[in-house]
């Protein structure tokens, strides 16, 4: 029971992950492969903000979001073309830059050892000590952050985005702010995923920097490629498949080891026939023209 | 000081052929082949594998540059030129080619494993040459890099086909003007590519040793010299990358070797905000743009 | 609530306002522009009024694209002025971009005619709706009531421009199930839906049938003059739009010739 809990609040956390990364690639048509450094960066931002300064958690939640969302605004609104390479590039050095200051600014994130002993969110003056509670927790939170999605891509916002996705020219000669609308994306799906690495802090009471490498940013981009862009159905799938596929493994008796390097395989599989076959994805609906 | 200087040099003549590998591709297809991290992680398990079968070190180079020349091949013909038949966008082919990294990568740390493997064993010999050190690794390191890099340039500028690539990355749009040859082109420029990046993997292998996880490393320097270089030049991505080795060893000597990766892509962030055109577009003459028209 | 419903109402003034100065005026002076020694615009000057319906003709080739980037904001000249006027603004077509062109009201037809693929007809109408308070993502998900409000009367809109334009019945299609025509239609239905006052249409003839251009031309002519809309139709089709046009040109080896017509 507490094994499926656990299993549930992975799933939480990642569906978070998933919906905010969507909004960034499916959307705004943006591909992000820094998306685990954000993830990262609200895991560590939250965590010292409660450990360091004794911030209780929705506060530290709410900080981690607002560094996310800060860091995007930093790259994004200098003024460089947000056109796909250069954003790839951009999220590249980003990644690897913030990989390197998690990894490597020891008196502030512990470096390689990573920081322990991050407490169990008290909210209300409950303490979510159990998985149970916990999971129960997550769900509300994870349900207000899709909530949030869903009325975003619901609005003249998201058909904004999804016009100037479908054909940027046309969208500004419409008179839609393309460059705002995307830096706004950014922004937001940053934000998110930076409070859901505050929620991975708080469940796992232990961060360290190979959570946030550049490999994880991987598997989440294609997570969500897998899983489908353009719609919610796919981060739900996303998410699903990238926890079950360990799963699986598991129930093969495979090695742990091994089960990591296979589950990357089998993304690099799925995402080679996917882009070759359906680049919608397995659940999604944007097609890339 | 100038200890630090030549180890950048040194480190640097690796990144320019990594990075002019990396460019070789990106430049003239527009693809952004980031399975290149794996292609040269595969390069020293090859010659490891032969040197463990009992072949002779330049039998084992050889298949290992063949092995990476095969992967690069692949890479287009498997992946790349059927999307491209297809005219897929940009992102299709990039998210392929993490893909194809994935694949390719995982295989080689399912086969050999994810430690760090040496390629020499023992302490390698040390020169001293007027109070300069260097080992022999690091030797070979010069030796090489700077031979592939003058007999790629030597080809680019010399050759017919070296024409037509340069041709390609000035104007990726002559591309279609180019008719049959395109296709030629492509396997050219992805084979050579996969040489070059075993070249510089094997190199850098018997210096310092390797593991999985170099490949995509070395490679995003060598994205990073690509584009402070210039998108489009090789030259650039060259000069680039021996600039960056070279930052990067200053950054060891005055810091520690722990700020080298954030301050090698603090520097490529700046440049994509304030020069997107490289080092070349800060040299080169003012060109008029055309507003992108329908 | 309360700001947002007064932020609400003040757009739709400003809105209802310009809607009602839907006069537009474009004025070129000595416009020339060259791409690689070939000289594409030499001097070109016209002054095209408020509710006007211009037809500018010529050789394929001829530059009228061109022309039609440089009003849009989309290209530079070499030399000359380029000045719109929307209503009481006057504005410098040469330093503004395109998206703040359409802003003001300059609406563009694209060649390629362009809809959005991934969207139904009315979201691609939809699409053209100025000044929504849900484009701000903070206010779409805290200003909720006000913004599902403006959606309900856009959608009215759209429905109605629609309607204006013959299409009220595929409201759910997808683009990819429609004619040329019809796509056309959509189109001008999002210009319409923008409440754009100066008009540009590249080719809008292309691909229809004798009925469907002399339908749709007599349309174009009824924007000018029941809607007061200021169009610049480029068209090698003259036939059909010509009975409606107010003022015809032709632009031959870069210069711009007026026919001289008397009025229908």
């Amino acid at each position: 029971m507490s094994y499926f809990l656990h299993l549930l609040i992975l799933l939480e956390i990642y569906l978070v992950v998933a919906a905010s990364l969507n909004l960034l690639v499916g959307h705004a048509g943006l591909l992000q492969v820094a998306h685990a450094a954000y993830f990262g960066l609200g895991a560590y931002t939250s965590s010292l903000l409660m450990t360091e300064l004794g911030v209780g958690f929705l506060p530290a939640v709410a900080g981690a979001g607002v560094a996310g969302g800060a860091l995007s605004l930093l790259v994004s609104l200098p003024a460089w073309r947000f056109r796909g390479d250069a954003f790839v590039m951009m999220s590249l050095a980003v990644q690897v830059a913030l990989f390197a200051i998690f990894y490597n600014w020891v008196d502030l994130t512990g470096g390689p050892f990573g920081l322990s002993g991050i407490p169990k969110p008290v909210t209300w003056g409950i303490e979510l000590d159990t998985s149970g509670s916990m999971s129960a927790a997550y769900g509300v939170m994870v349900a207000l952050c899709i909530g949030m999605l869903f009325l975003l891509t619901r609005s003249p916002f998201g058909r904004s985005l999804q016009a100037v996705r479908d054909d940027e020219l046309a969208a500004r000669s419409l008179g839609i702010p393309a460059r705002r609308l995307k830096v706004e994306a950014f922004a937001v799906a940053s934000a998110l995923v930076g409070v859901a690495g505050a929620m991975y802090a708080a469940y796992a009471s232990y961060i360290d920097p190979t959570s946030f490498s550049l490999d994880e940013s991987i598997l989440m981009l294609s997570m969500v490629v897998v899983g489908g862009t353009g719609n919610l159905r796919g981060p739900l799938v996303g998410a699903l498949t990238l926890i079950a596929i360990p799963e699986v493994l598991r129930f093969a008796a495979l090695p742990d080891a091994f089960a990591a390097n296979l589950r990357l395989l089998a993304y690099g599989l799925l995402l080679l026939v996917l882009m070759r076959l359906r680049p919608q994805g397995l659940a999604g609906q944007y097609r890339y023209e | 000081m100038i200890q630090s200087l030549l180890n950048g040099v040194i480190q640097g003549l690796l990144l320019a052929v990594v990075g002019v590998a990396f460019s070789l591709v990106y430049s003239t297809t527009r693809v952004f082949h980031i399975a290149l991290g794996a292609i040269y992680a595969v390069a020293p398990y090859v010659l490891l594998a032969a040197l463990h079968a009992g072949m002779p070190w330049f039998v084992g180079v050889g298949l290992a540059i063949l092995a990476c020349i095969a992967l690069g091949l692949g890479a287009e013909g498997l992946v790349h030129w059927p999307l491209e038949r297809k005219r897929a966008p940009p992102e299709i082919h990039f998210i392929s080619s993490l893909g194809a990294f994935l694949v390719v990568g995982q295989l080689v740390v399912l086969v050999w494993g994810n430690d760090a493997q040496v390629l020499r064993t023992g302490v390698d010999t040390v020169y001293d040459v007027a109070g300069l050190r260097a080992t022999t690794g690091q030797l070979m390191v010069v030796v090489v890099a700077a031979a592939a890099l003058a007999s790629t340039f030597a080809w680019l500028r010399w050759t017919e086909v070296g024409l037509q690539f340069r041709a390609m990355a000035s104007n990726p749009s002559l591309l279609a003007t180019l008719g049959r040859n395109v296709r030629r082109l492509r396997w050219a420029v992805f084979g050579l590519s996969g040489a070059l990046a075993a070249i510089s993997a094997l190199a850098a292998a018997r210096d310092v040793g390797f593991d999985p996880n170099a490949g995509m490393h070395t490679v995003l320097i060598g994205v990073a010299a690509t584009i402070v270089g210039g998108r489009g030049s090789f030259t650039g991505a060259a000069v680039a990358g021996l600039l960056l080795g070279v930052l990067r060893a200053q950054v060891v000597w005055h810091f520690s070797a722990r700020w080298e990766d954030a301050t090698t892509f603090v520097l490529l962030a700046i440049f994509l905000v304030f020069a997107p055109g490289g080092l070349q577009s800060l040299t080169a003459r003012r060109t008029i743009r055309v507003e992108d028209a329908a | 609530m309360e700001a947002a419903t007064t932020m609400e109402m003040a757009l739709n003034e400003a809105a209802r306002t310009r809607g009602a100065a839907a006069s537009a005026r474009a004025m070129l002076r000595d416009v020339k522009i060259a791409f690689g020694g070939q000289t594409v615009l030499d001097g070109v000057t016209f002054d095209l009024r408020p509710g006007e319906l211009a037809l500018l003709g010529g050789e394929n080739g001829s530059g009228k694209t061109v022309l039609l980037n440089v009003l849009s904001g989309h290209l530079a000249p070499d030399r000359g002025s380029v000045e719109l006027q929307f209503g009481e603004r006057r504005v410098d077509a040469v330093r503004s971009s395109p998206e703040r062109l359409a802003r003001l009201g300059l609406g563009r037809l694209w060649q390629d005619i362009r809809l959005f693929p991934s969207m139904t007809v009315l979201d691609n109408v939809l699409a053209g709706t100025a000044g929504m308070l849900g484009q701000n993502p903070i206010l779409a998900v805290l200003a909720l009531p006000a913004v599902l409000r403006q959606e309900r009367m856009a959608r009215k809109r759209a429905h109605q421009n629609l309607a204006t334009v013959g299409m009220a019945d595929r409201a759910q299609s997808s683009c990819d199930m429609l004619s040329v025509g019809q796509m056309k239609r959509v189109a001008v239905a999002r210009l319409l839906q923008m409440e754009a006052s100066l008009l540009l249409l590249d080719e809008p003839l292309a691909g229809l049938d004798a009925d469907a251009a002399e339908a749709f031309s007599h349309d174009l002519g009824r924007l000018c003059s029941k809607h007061g809309k200021t169009i610049l139709v480029v068209e090698h089709r003259h036939d059909a739009i010509s009975r409606f046009a107010d003022r015809v040109w032709k632009l031959n080896h870069g210069r711009l010739e007026e026919i001289e017509r008397s009025h229908v």
